[in-house]
């Protein structure tokens, strides 16, 4: 466990010295204030979280995760790094998971930015925190931690995929858009059952349930799952140098 | 190159062998209902009556979502809801399909809005159309299905007016519809040679007579009101046939109340489709009105309700008009103001509750026949007056005291911020937070410069 947050604080650090990690901060949080909080709470004049949660699913998950995510194997094969990771005295599993831990750490901390915009809302609503539904907020984090775990592995597994950060970085987009939207798509255009397949499957209608205040077992495995996978899938990736 | 070809195999047996564990728990997971409400006032979880209507089903309930496909189509809301019910009895199975493909059900169930969940249940049907997806109204449909009991709304006949069956613009045969997909069973009951309204009659509609009535119906219709009967009735302005507006009030004068024969003109446009086509956006506190407050529904060519009834009786003013609407006494083409016209407000649906003995007589009157003729139901029109009318209907046939559930809260609660607190957010969210980081960043990079 020692060896998985070594790496996990070496890659975290890295994203904190390089420019990207401030530019994917800088951008996240310019993007869910004045999209996420602004214009729904000022224009709507209503307590919600909701625009914040949009501005997280819709462009956080996505696009930002694969940004974060691109590096922490491409670049390191690339640079020759990483075989000198592997030959150390780690096991795969310990590095898939370190650099898992360290873009998922840095995902916490930029969700951890959007904690402001709760406490401007118990601020200024009347009745204060007393009157905020805070499960409501806490059962979307945790669809958001769920889900932001999952797609840092998707993203991991991409970057373990190429040498190449920009192949790694549109390779995690494309997968993570088909596995967040495919589901409502192809469930459209498909016909029963293969569109109740779709839909059970697409991430966005996983999702829902906790922004509605629910956390379900269904959708916490489903989460889990896709994380778990893609991070076992990584660790086969790295293991195969052994064998090709 | 055997110990590379078994590491491979035996690399990718295991990657199969674990995605199949991981879809075998998905599929374990995805046919369990476990879940937990973190939301304060419990917005998931459902009243024990709702869970009672649920546990009692004893045949299959099929619900089907026909949703069309776009953002904010309410399709999660609805599901979470049906799901909710789910988790209480393994009888109500869900499908969801598109409003559009989904051409047999749309057909079969006479769905006539996008986004309306269909429950069939034991052949009987109810639709939940984008307005009634809450709690009460699903319950209310279950309790509707497992009731062995259809209203029966006794339809008066032979006095002219509008017809059930007429599929024109001006007929009424999408509330004929409505109320046979609701479980109502509607039948005429014919005016002429009337001495008494049958006993199986739960509700009688009465609207606007071509004809008068005759002197032993209205006798007829008083007796059954005095019983604790229901009335719906509806009159006109302009009436060609002032002895039958005047028998319709006959109907009423028991009661203090009458329509006064005047039409209603409405210049606020903000509250009017046009000049003679008053619009109500807010209503009375009543069942009748839970699910469609702040949306329009349509009172064209209106009269008004007049009277003070009893103190005993229990008035409220479903709709209205506004303070500089003004109203018409004798038919002309012009309808700008003049010094003779009547100013308003005016009130153009009421609901009365009557004592009558251990019971209580409910009358609805409304001031035009339009407000649920064909031309402003679905399609034609948004389904304000849909509700409206299938509201009344279900009131008179008291299906309102079938359920009643504390409403729960909005999920975002509504903000009063002055300039002031609206410049501190976006001083915060817009400049400070990003500049911050910003600043960090540049901070970062300059000093690891001067460490290089």
């Amino acid at each position: 466990m020692t060896r998985v947050l070594t790496i996990a604080r070496r890659d975290l650090m890295a994203l904190f010295v390089s420019p990207a990690g401030w530019v994917v901060a800088a951008l996240f949080v310019l993007l869910s204030s004045a999209f996420g909080f602004v214009i729904p709470v000022l224009a709507g004049q209503a307590a919600t979280m909701d625009g914040v949660f949009g501005v997280i699913t819709s462009f956080l998950l996505p696009v930002l995760i694969p940004v974060i995510t691109m590096r922490v194997f491409a670049e390191e094969r690339s640079e020759g790094t990483l075989e000198l990771l592997l030959t150390s005295p780690v096991r795969d599993w310990e590095v898939a998971a370190g650099k898992w831990l360290g873009a998922f750490t840095f995902y916490l901390l930029l969700l951890a930015t959007t904690l402001v915009y709760v406490v401007l809302l118990a601020v200024y609503v009347p009745g204060h925190l007393a009157s905020l539904d805070l499960g409501l907020i806490a059962s979307t984090y945790i669809g958001l931690l769920l889900a932001g775990g999952a797609a840092t592995a998707i993203g991991a597994l991409a970057s373990s995929l190429t040498q190449n950060q920009i192949v790694a970085f549109f390779l995690a987009l494309a997968i993570l858009l088909f596995t967040w939207y495919a589901g409502t798509l192809l469930g459209f255009f498909t016909q029963p059952p293969a569109s109740q397949l779709f839909q059970y499957s697409g991430g966005e209608n996983r999702f829902q349930s906790f922004s509605l205040g629910l956390v379900t077992l269904k959708d916490t495995v489903y989460f889990l799952s896709l994380g778990i996978a893609a991070l076992f899938l990584t660790t086969r990736l790295l293991d195969s140098r052994r064998w090709r | 190159m055997n110990r590379r070809l078994s590491s491979g195999s035996s690399s990718l047996l295991a990657a199969a062998l674990a995605l199949v564990v991981l879809i075998a728990l998905n599929v374990v997971a995805s046919r369990t209902t476990l879940s937990w409400d973190l939301t304060h006032s419990g917005l998931n979880t459902l009243a024990p009556q709702s869970v009672l209507a649920a546990k009692h089903l004893d045949a299959d309930l099929l619900v089907i979502g026909l949703f069309r496909s776009a953002a904010g189509n309410g399709q999660p809301e609805a599901e979470a809801l049906v799901g909710l019910y789910q988790e209480q009895s393994p009888r109500i199975v869900y499908r969801s399909e598109s409003f559009d493909t989904d051409v047999a059900d749309v057909r079969k169930y006479s769905v006539q809005e996008p986004d309306t969940l269909v429950l069939d249940y034991r052949g009987k049907t109810q639709l939940l159309t984008p307005a009634l997806q809450t709690e009460q109204d699903f319950t209310s449909a279950l309790l509707t299905l497992e009731s062995d009991h259809s209203p029966v709304v006794c339809w008066a006949a032979g006095v002219g007016g509008r017809s059930r069956s007429d599929t024109s613009q001006a007929g009424y045969s999408s509330v004929a519809d409505i109320l046979t997909r609701n479980n109502f069973e509607t039948r005429d009951l014919l005016m002429a040679g009337l001495t008494a309204i049958p006993a199986d009659c739960d509700e009688v509609v009465l609207i606007a007579p071509g004809i008068p009535l005759p002197a032993a119906s209205v006798k007829a219709i008083g007796d059954y009101m005095a019983a604790g009967g229901s009335l719906l009735i509806a009159g006109d302005p302009w009436s060609q046939t002032p002895a039958a507006a005047a028998s319709l009030n006959d109907v009423l004068k028991p009661y203090g109340l009458g329509f006064s024969g005047v039409l209603v003109v409405e210049p606020d446009t903000s509250r009017a489709f046009d000049l003679i086509t008053p619009a109500a956006l807010t209503y009375g506190s009543s069942p009748i009105t839970r699910d469609i407050q702040g949306i329009a529904s349509f009172f064209p060519q209106t009269t008004a309700i007049t009277g003070t009834p009893d103190a005993a009786a229990a008035q409220l003013v479903i709709a209205s008009t506004s303070n500089i609407s003004y109203a018409i006494g004798t038919p002309r083409q012009d309808l700008t103001r003049q010094a003779a016209d009547v100013p308003g407000p005016f009130a153009i649906m009421e609901t009365l509750e009557v004592p009558a003995g251990q019971k209580k007589a409910r009358i609805a009157m409304v001031g035009t026949t339009g407000f649920a003729e064909n031309r402003v139901l679905p399609p034609s029109s948004n389904d304000a007056n849909l509700e409206l009318a299938l509201g009344t209907f279900q009131w008179l046939a008291r299906e309102d005291a079938l359920i009643s559930l504390p409403p729960k809260p909005p999920r975002a609660l509504p903000l009063t911020l002055t300039q002031q607190d609206q410049s501190t957010i976006i001083f915060i969210t817009i400049f400070l937070m990003p500049g911050l980081i910003v600043f960090a960043g540049v901070a970062v990079w300059w000093r690891r410069r001067l460490v290089r």
